[in-house]
């Protein structure tokens, strides 16, 4: 039974709190966390920190933009500042869940919760993303692949709360975001993947390209990046790149989809977003 | 009576009666009631799928504070009961599926009842299980029931004419293996009762049953009463399609929690608890081998259908009736064969499903049509119409088509979706990684009822208070189709009332006549015929003594707008009185006369003999469907573009209620084509939640475009034949001839899940596989 109910407004409080029961809970929207609360896994502590102003705003600064750890989906959506400057992130809101889960899933929730179909992560990934963690001794800043281990796990510290979330914006960027259905959203991801670069002269360049579910944390098809990184593409290149990126992924069976499946799946968007910035036109969509 | 010309009420398009009170939330569900007094009962269910129970214990259970009474197989009479007479309320000796319920709690709280049932031990001794109704079916396998050493507990057989010699004969023949796997009703309500004594003893029921009299008759077998000592009654049902056709063991387990408590007991479902514990569609093989001649006209008809029947018996194993209807008659085949058998396994059982059987044989059915069209170089249209059924057949099986649409609904489903005219450009603007297809399919079900027992009929009482208010009470039960809508406009129509001064009562089997329940698509045809005798009866009293009262020919009075109207020979219509006032004059006067008729209908048709012959059904619905499905070939995602229904309906009664029921069933038969599936392996069930039990959303819903063939049963209330189960019947057929005029891939077993698609367009060379590591 939880003994201890805490619902702080500000950060500092937060953090306080944290750090008094650093075995505390965090709990944001309690859209992933609810799920094994139900079923009977309650913790002794909660801290709730949905209410903290701080937590959820966005800000476009010069060359980045920044998030809080409790921007909700719809919040994402919402946003201009994040259609434009972090296009993949708000391509995967778009796909995600519906509109009640949207209000109250936090991105935070999404990075911490390190479920390898977690689609904000994903996309973070593929924006060169890094979060800041806080806790009452300070701050430190780590990549996602740095803050996400494994299913479940990452690297938060006890007494540490992730709090923001930070874009940098790269001018000229293309960006996708595929994910499997057979619905457009209120899915589980079977397979996804995010892909960012920069086209210039038929080239590309800061390739990269994030898959999700199909490793123990969303994951860069390095491989295949490379194969891609600085030059033009072509029919026999691209397929090079999506025999790669289907190579290196390590994709498990369960009840969404088999392993053989999710690899098919990695290779057919890899494939679409490599094709898409071979043709203007949609090369053209890919960027807006 | 006669028919007017324009009529005022039948046609309209009406919303339900009790739709505001649903939109704003005030409709009482069963897990809305509270009764003094009452407990919460759960159920403990097994861990084994085939297994000896060595022993249960409950003494920690019984200790759980707010736990009243803990039962189990020893506390209670275990009668069997079902179709198989093999389920019990507990299992005590042996559990054979996930679901088997071995104890239940009844607790002050919801609470504290789950911890009691997580606190029961239970010991077993796992025995060796079948999954798969092939290998029940070898020699050797293991024996789920004594009674039963083959696993084999039905067989049925039909035939009509000499398949073998037509099948020699045959210029073309086509065969093949379908599989058609669970899924689940999804109610948006999950099951429930409340079951509840009086000092006198009688039981009253809170039940959510489809069937109230019959389930009244085997309730009181089960739990040892006189039936007459039970009433149930039926609250508001959140979702039923076919699931609350049988009785469940929750239900007696309810009883006797109620009784050995002496306390009234409620138990509702979680969602998980629904989609582990409540039946599903029957899964079936079916083994199919069909021919034609040379000019494409359908020969013969060869089937032998396999039915897992899980660890018990419910409906689900007599679906081969109505599969068996499809077979022989949904076109004129002159040779026809049809072999069922059902076979025990461990996995969890079926019931009745909107459809019932019908999905599945159309779904085989309707893809061997498009194949012989195509050996025999035919349109599948112009196949389709070479054998289409006419009015006035009589099909090998003894069913009499009295109005026949299923001409027209091909007609019209073509027309409208440019069937031909896409089929022929379609090659063209086929995009390289997206193929175009169109696809259609035709169904029959019976459309007013279907004999079963020795009676398919309903008793109807109507009386009309001194306010002019009319009450139906009626036998039949309303499940969220919008029978109480329909009948209450028949009667608005009859008696020339406005439809707000109609009251249906059909929720109370201490109050309303003997109705055989909703089922086989017969509540609009059975009830609605029963509720236009007792208001015709009323109407002739009606203007009987008006006539006597104004000294007029009875000839010259009509009702409309809540009065009697006279229209002298050579003249206009006049109000002569308003029929509130005629009734007091009835009440309260020397003749003390009530406004009071009753009617019972039976239905012209009759039960089948030994050999399934026999015309079961007064008449039968037609449809056809054309679905136009863009395919991802490189994910296998299935898009549905458009859907083109056509159905032979009889007449339109309410032009908004069966807008409801034909998008309804076209949706859940979208999703049994496209993303449903009850994923079971080894007798577990890996998807009881909607996370992963994937119901199609509102946004992949398609455009649904229908046209209704009015063909105007003779039989029929205004002409009306049933539409319940019909849209959901040929969907997933037109969806599978549609992906492989896109693909040039059959896919003979469902879900279309792009997984499956996938698996197929690589296989069969259309999609190149990435290099498998
Ligand atoms: C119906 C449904 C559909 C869904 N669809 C999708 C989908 O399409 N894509 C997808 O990726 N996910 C989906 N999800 C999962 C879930 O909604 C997301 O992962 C969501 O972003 C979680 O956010 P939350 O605020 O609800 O997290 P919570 O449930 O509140 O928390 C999740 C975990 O993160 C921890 N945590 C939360 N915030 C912080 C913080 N700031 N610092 C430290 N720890 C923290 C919590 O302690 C907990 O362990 C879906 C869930 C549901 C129920």
């Amino acid at each position: 039974m939880t003994t201890s109910y805490l619902r702080p407004t500000t950060l500092d409080e937060a953090l306080a709190a944290l750090a008094t029961t650093p075995t505390a809970r965090v709990l944001a929207g309690g859209t992933d966390w609810m799920i094994p609360a139900r079923a009977g896994a309650v913790p002794d502590a909660l801290i709730n920190i949905f209410r903290v102003e701080q937590l959820r705003s966005i800000r476009r600064t010069g060359d980045a933009l920044e998030l809080g750890a409790c921007v909700t989906v719809a919040q994402l959506l919402k946003s201009k500042d994040v259609l434009q400057a972090a296009p993949v992130l708000w391509k995967a809101a778009d796909r995600f869940a519906s509109p009640l889960v949207r209000s109250r899933a936090t991105l935070g929730g999404n990075l911490c919760n390190a479920s390898p179909a977690a689609d904000l992560s994903l996309a973070l990934l593929a924006c060169d993303a890094t979060v800041t963690l806080a806790s009452k001794g300070g701050r430190r800043s780590l990549t996602v692949e740095e803050l996400v281990l494994g299913p479940r796990k990452t690297a938060l510290g006890p007494g540490e709360l992730l709090v923001g979330v930070r874009v940098p914006i790269r001018a000229g960027q293309v960006s996708r975001f595929e994910k499997s259905g057979p619905r457009p959203a209120l899915e589980i991801s079977a397979a996804a993947v995010a892909f960012t670069a920069t086209v210039e002269g038929g080239r590309l360049t800061g390739v990269r390209i994030a898959c999700g579910a199909v490793a123990p944390v969303p994951m860069r098809a390095k491989k295949a990046e490379a194969l891609v990184e600085g030059r033009a593409l072509d029919p026999a290149l691209i397929e090079a790149a999506v025999e790669a990126a289907a190579g290196e992924v390590t994709p498990i069976d369960d009840v969404r989809a088999t392993a053989r499946y999710r690899r098919r799946l990695v290779a057919a968007y890899v494939r679409r977003c490599l094709e898409a910035c071979t043709d203007d036109r949609r090369l053209h969509a890919a960027a807006s | 009576m006669s028919q007017q010309a324009s009529m005022r009420w039948i046609g309209a398009r009406v919303p339900k009666l009790d739709a505001p009170w649903k939109a704003s939330g005030e409709v009482r569900y069963l897990p809305d009631f509270v009764v003094g007094g009452m407990l919460h009962g759960k159920i403990r269910r097994s861990d084994r799928v085939h297994a000896r129970v060595k022993s249960i214990d409950t003494s920690a259970a019984k200790k759980v504070p707010g736990v009243h009474v803990v039962l189990t197989a020893k506390d209670v009479e275990n009668v069997a009961f079902g179709h198989g007479k093999d389920n019990t309320p507990f299992k005590g000796d042996v559990v054979r599926c996930i679901r088997d319920e071995l104890a239940a709690v009844a607790a002050d709280t919801e609470e504290a009842a789950e911890e009691a049932c997580r606190l029961i031990r239970v010991e077993y001794e796992d025995l060796p299980a079948l999954f798969d109704p092939r290998a029940a079916l070898e020699r050797g396998a293991p024996v789920i029931y004594p009674e039963w050493p083959d696993n084999k507990p039905f067989t049925y057989r039909y035939a009509h004419g000499d398949v073998k010699k037509a099948a020699a004969e045959s210029a073309h023949v086509v065969e093949d293996e379908f599989d058609l796997t669970w899924v689940s009703h999804c109610c948006m309500g999950t099951s429930a009762i409340i079951a509840a004594f009086d000092t006198g003893g009688r039981l009253t029921l809170n039940s959510l049953t489809q069937v109230p009299f019959l389930y009244r008759r085997d309730m009181a077998a089960i739990v040892g009463m006189k039936p007459e000592d039970i009433r149930v009654i039926q609250p508001t049902i959140g979702g039923a399609f076919g699931s609350k056709l049988d009785i469940y063991p929750f239900e007696p387990i309810a009883v006797h929690l109620a009784r050995a408590a002496r306390r009234p007991v409620r138990i509702v479902f979680s969602r998980q608890e629904e989609f582990l514990a409540s039946p599903t569609r029957q899964p079936a093989i079916i083994k199919l081998k069909s021919g034609c001649d040379a000019r494409g006209r359908f020969t013969f008809r060869d089937a032998y259908v396999l039915l897992d029947n899980g660890g018990h018996t419910s409906w689900g194993a007599t679906i081969p009736f109505v599969m068996m209807q499809t077979f022989s008659s949904l076109y004129r085949v002159p040779h026809v064969r049809f072999l069922t058998d059902v076979a025990y396994t461990n996995n969890p059982y079926s019931g009745s499903f909107r459809g019932y059987g019908n999905l599945q044989a159309t779904f085989a059915i309707e893809q061997h049509v498009d194949r012989l069209a195509e050996k025999t170089g035919l349109d599948p249209l112009k196949m389709r119409l070479l054998n289409a059924q006419e009015p006035g057949e009589e099909t090998g099986q003894g069913l009499k088509f009295v109005s026949c649409g299923l001409r027209d609904c091909l007609d019209s489903a073509a027309k409208r979706s440019r069937y031909e005219e896409k089929r022929a450009a379609k090659k063209g603007e086929s995009g390289r990684r997206v193929k175009r297809g169109l696809g259609m399919a035709s169904m029959l079900h019976v459309g007013g009822g279907a004999k079963i027992y020795r009676s398919d009929g309903c008793g109807s009482v109507l009386s009309i208070d001194d306010f002019g208010k009319v009450t139906l009470v009626t036998g039949s039960t309303d499940i969220g189709q919008g029978s109480e809508t329909v009948l209450a406009q028949i009667v608005a129509e009859v008696l020339g009332v406005h439809l707000d001064r109609v009251k249906v009562v059909n929720s109370d089997t201490d109050v309303k006549p003997w109705d055989v329940g909703v089922h086989a698509s017969r509540t609009s045809y059975v009830a609605g015929n029963s509720a236009m005798m007792a208001a015709t009866q009323a109407r002739e009293k009606l203007l009987k003594a008006a006539a006597e009262q104004h000294r007029l020919p009875v000839e010259e009075l009509s009702l409309a707008d809540n009065a009697v109207m006279h229209t002298p020979k050579s003249g206009v219509a006049k109000k002569l009185e308003p029929i509130d006032r005629l009734v007091r004059s009835l009440h309260f006067s020397d003749r003390a006369e009530l406004l009071i008729t009753q009617a019972y209908f039976e239905p012209g048709s009759v039960k089948q003999d030994k050999e399934f012959r026999g015309n079961v059904s007064p008449t039968y619905a037609f449809g056809t469907h054309v679905v136009e499905v863009e395919v991802e070939l490189d994910t296998g995602l299935v898009k549905v573009l458009g859907v083109w229904a056509a159905h032979d309906v009889g007449k339109v009664l309410n032009a908004l209620g069966i807008e409801g029921q034909i998008e309804g069933g076209v949706v859940m038969g979208l999703g049994y084509a496209l993303t449903e599936q009850l994923k079971i392996e080894r007798g577990k069930v890996l998807n009881p939640a909607f996370r992963d039990y994937h119901l199609l959303t509102a946004p992949e819903v398609p455009p649904i475009d229908c046209d209704y063939i009015e063909t105007e049963d003779p039989t029929g209330p205004f002409g009306a034949k049933g539409v319940g189960e019909a849209p959901a019947i040929c969907v997933a057929a037109a969806i599978a001839n549609a992906v492989y005029d896109a693909t040039g891939v059959r896919f003979t077993a469902l879900p279309l899940t792009p997984e499956r698609v996938l698996d197929g367009l690589i296989a069969a060379g259309v999609t190149k596989d990435v290099g498998a590591r």
